[in-house]
């Protein structure tokens, strides 16, 4: 026993740094972490944070140079043998990743796997260690599972996989806990029972938790303190009574991106032209999409992704349509796109049903309706330059531009997202996420188009960059007059672009109306659920007395 | 254990054999240091030297010439069969690929058909209704290559199909069509380049086999194959004779490999 009077932290980094093939990839890096206590470690995407998380363990890809200091209650972590580091592993940190499915082992019951861990560390019967696992599972909350004993991964919901995994890395007891990313994959009413979890695990047994993200939302209402990282260094720390309290800009950004309730939405009002109405520009009436399911089984069951649903956008207008995956959004995105036909009810484009048009009209109605995805690097051609793809559009024009218009016209549209006519001449490798994402803006905007649906077009941008995005997208609207029609699961991005919103829950629309009405009144049940587990700065947080965790001693025999 | 070869190393090695197999293929259409099938029976079975540099065969012919003018046959037939499989398997492929359902179904069950025909038994076939010779050889290796290209074809071009780039030129007003042939093959070549090496050196195997069992390229005509057949009562008195052919065939072979070896690598740096 070592209780000692002034006990060593849970973990102390000191002046940790990691950089592969001679880059820097982690600069000087210190940080403490009390037993009890939640870091939220934030930051872009290649900021670091999850190089961190790796390096506390040494878990290091190859070609890596690692220097400084790792102690987890007072021991010395990066000088241990591989053999040794496998013992600390698992046993006394255990570690949650983004992606459930693929941290688990398809061909082993889950129960199994969380008792193979226990025996890797402990030297317990497997009877014991079965019931030690059943306890685990029991302890993430997946005790009232109908026959949790015998199921494996796949027959278990998404939410479901990420509490196993984490009893997984709760099963040996471990002090520490790194989680990266945990919630990025799940739906926000998951993803709030998921932190819940967390939160609670950590409060009960006195372990301490690094949880990293790039949610300034999520750690908001799960950390007492948070470190920014940029470019492989702490930025800046802060408890979380002071958040307000964080100056630089990039954590600026980070808080306003998680803002839903403060600060004027970057969307301006609507503009209308004199006094009469804005003529309606797309109309969905009553629109079913059914895929079959086939079963060798049973009779094939259609299954109902799109049910009765209608929505109008008018000239000129921002519409958001709001959903948790599942929702059956992305069906609906396909039918308003022309790309699948309703099984019944109709869409119809400034009056032209593209159920009805042929040819021309067809391709009329295809110029008049662009569409922005949401991956950056999947979106464009590899083998195809810029100016090509810009100009792909061009395709359903009766007199498509040649030579210098051509041209004139694409750098047009590139410097209308903010980029430069040379760029014409590049491919899509050699940009950035938030680059291309201007590049698929471009080419949605060069046939002047009157409709863009962007199909959760910023979802996988830093906040950064989503945030430049953004402004530029509500000024394009602002400029152009065009209809937007955002599809997305994030309500942030909705309140700052739209002034009328959807919510879709199991194919059909559950609520609509004014965007900032629907925040504050949300009428229908699903949407105020969604509301509630959205996260926000301003939350208060799940503990109870928050920023004053449990005095634990860090050399408690377990 | 799997030898780890530096694509590099891989690609130039492999580049430098098929060009150097190559270009003795394409010299042998205008020049050989004797007519290859000329007979000189008081030269039979010279041993190496000035005048024939790898010496005679038992009817007094030139071996250099005949290793030349067999490598124009192999090559030939190698890689007609492999632009007939290509030809008609790339399409195919995009096809079944880009309209997916019964035409998927029925292009690729068509394709097993032929796939479970052995090459030997349609070489016999067509050898039988053509008579025997190179196109008969051409078309049973061609046949074979078809569903090997049109299977590589579909299982990459369905890869492609679910990316958004697709969706983007869908949205763009592009048919399946256009998509298929701006988009899905221009993405393919290089799969297909390493599938292209993996099925000539295949081919020039097949060609070799064929020839040996007399439904190839006929006589005067020489080629590896026909080379190995004749050489096969020799073997005791003049093993060279089958040495020769036998190690071009294997060289080639290896130089092919080793170049798709490497535009893989390359690929999937």
């Amino acid at each position: 026993m070592s209780a000692a009077a002034a006990a060593p932290p849970l973990l102390a980094i000191d002046r940790l740094s990691v950089s592969i093939d001679g880059a820097p990839i982690l600069d000087e890096v210190s940080l403490t972490l009390a037993a009890g206590e939640v870091l939220g470690l934030v930051g872009a995407s290649g900021s670091g944070k999850s190089m961190l998380a790796l390096a506390v363990l040494k878990l290091l890809p190859r070609r890596s140079r690692l220097q400084g200091s790792v102690r987890l209650v007072g021991v010395e972590l990066t000088g241990l043998t591989d053999a040794e580091l496998c013992r600390v592993r698992g046993r006394d940190v255990g570690m949650v990743f983004q992606e459930p499915m693929t941290a688990l082992n398809p061909l082993m019951t889950v129960v199994n796997q969380v008792a193979e861990t226990i025996r890797l560390h402990e030297r317990v019967s497997a009877r014991a260690a079965r019931l030690r696992a059943l306890e685990a599972l029991e302890r993430v909350g997946l005790g009232a599972v109908p026959g949790i004993e015998r199921r494996h991964a796949h027959e278990l919901s998404g939410g479901q996989r990420q509490r196993v995994a984490i009893a997984l890395a709760i099963a040996a007891g471990p002090r520490l806990l790194i989680a990266d990313e945990p919630t990025t994959a799940l739906d926000v009413i998951t993803q709030a029972e998921v932190l819940e979890l967390l939160t609670d695990l950590v409060r009960s047994s006195g372990m301490g938790m690094i949880l990293v993200t790039h949610d300034m939302g999520v750690v908001a209402r799960t950390a007492e303190r948070i470190a920014v990282m940029q470019g492989g260094r702490i930025l800046e720390q802060a408890d979380r009574a002071q958040l307000q309290a964080l100056a630089a800009p990039y954590s600026r950004a980070l808080l306003a991106a998680a803002q839903l309730e403060e600060g004027p939405p970057v969307r301006s009002a609507p503009i209308r032209h004199g006094g009469d109405a804005p003529a309606t520009l797309l109309e969905v009436r009553d629109v079913v999409r059914e895929y079959r399911r086939r079963s060798a089984w049973r009779r094939a069951l259609p299954l109902r992704a799109v049910d009765r649903v209608s929505l109008t956008i008018r000239a000129g207008e921002a519409v958001g349509l709001v959903g948790a995956s599942g929702s059956g959004k992305s069906s609906l995105v396909r039918m308003i796109l022309g790309l699948d036909a309703p099984t019944s009810g109709e869409v119809r484009v400034g009056g032209a049903s593209w159920s009805a048009a042929r040819g021309p009209a067809l391709r009329g109605l295809r110029r008049r309706v662009q569409a922005v995805f949401q991956d950056p690097y999947g979106s464009f051609d590899p083998e195809w330059t810029v100016e090509r793809l810009v100009a792909e559009p061009f395709a359903v024009l009766d007199r498509a531009p040649r030579g210098t218009l051509r041209l004139e016209r694409v750098a047009h549209a590139l410097e209308q997202v903010g980029l430069s006519a040379a760029d014409a001449a590049r491919y899509p490798h050699e940009f950035s996420g938030g680059e291309r994402q201007r590049i698929a803006i471009a080419r949605a905007l060069i046939n002047e188009p009157d409709l863009i649906v962007f199909d959760e077009a910023v979802s996988a941008l830093d906040v950064l960059v989503r945030a430049r995005i953004l402004a530029l997208l509500s000024e394009l609207q602002a400029r152009r007059g065009l209809s937007f029609l955002f599809v997305t699961h994030d309500l942030g991005v909705v309140r700052r672009l739209t002034e009328r919103l959807y919510v879709m829950h199991g194919g059909r629309i559950v609520e609509e109306g004014g965007t900032l009405d629907v925040f504050r009144r949300p009428q229908d049940a699903y949407t105020a659920a969604l509301l509630a587990a959205t996260p926000r700065i301003e939350d208060p947080g799940f503990g109870a007395t928050p920023g004053a965790p449990p005095t634990v001693s860090a050399a408690e025999p377990r | 254990m799997r030898v780890r070869v530096p694509h590099t190393l891989a690609f130039a090695t492999g580049a430098v054999i098929t060009g150097f197999f190559l270009a003795i293929a394409a010299l042998s259409l205008v020049w050989t240091p004797y007519d290859p099938a000329a007979i000189a029976i008081v030269d039979r079975l010279q041993p190496p030297s000035w005048h024939h540099w790898l010496g005679t065969d038992q009817l007094g012919r030139d071996l250099v010439s005949m290793q030349m003018a067999g490598a124009r046959n192999s090559v030939a037939v190698a890689l007609v069969s492999v632009v007939v499989g290509f030809g008609v398997g790339l399409p195919l492929g995009l096809l079944a690929a880009a309209r997916g359902g019964v035409i998927d179904e029925l292009v690729m069950r068509a394709n097993d058909v032929l796939f479970a025909f052995p090459a030997l038994l349609l070489a016999i076939l067509l050898t039988a209704v053509l008579g025997p010779g190179a196109l008969a050889a051409v078309l049973a290796i061609g046949l074979f290559n078809i569903p090997v290209f049109a299977r590589v074809t579909r299982a990459s071009a369905l890869g492609l199909w679910t990316q958004d780039f697709c969706l983007a030129a869908r949205v763009c007003g592009k048919g399946p069509l256009r998509i298929s042939i701006e988009h899905i093959a221009p993405n393919l070549i290089g799969v297909l380049g390493v599938q292209v090496t993996i099925q000539f050196s295949l081919g020039v195997v097949a060609e070799a086999g064929l020839s040996y069992v007399g439904l190839g390229v006929q006589p005067p005509q020489p080629s590896w194959g026909r080379m190995l057949e004749e050489a096969q009562t020799l073997t005791a008195l003049k093993p060279s004779l089958a040495v020769y052919p036998g190690l071009a065939i294997t060289l080639f072979v290896i130089g092919l490999n080793l170049l798709g070896q490497g535009l893989k690598q390359r690929r999937s740096r």
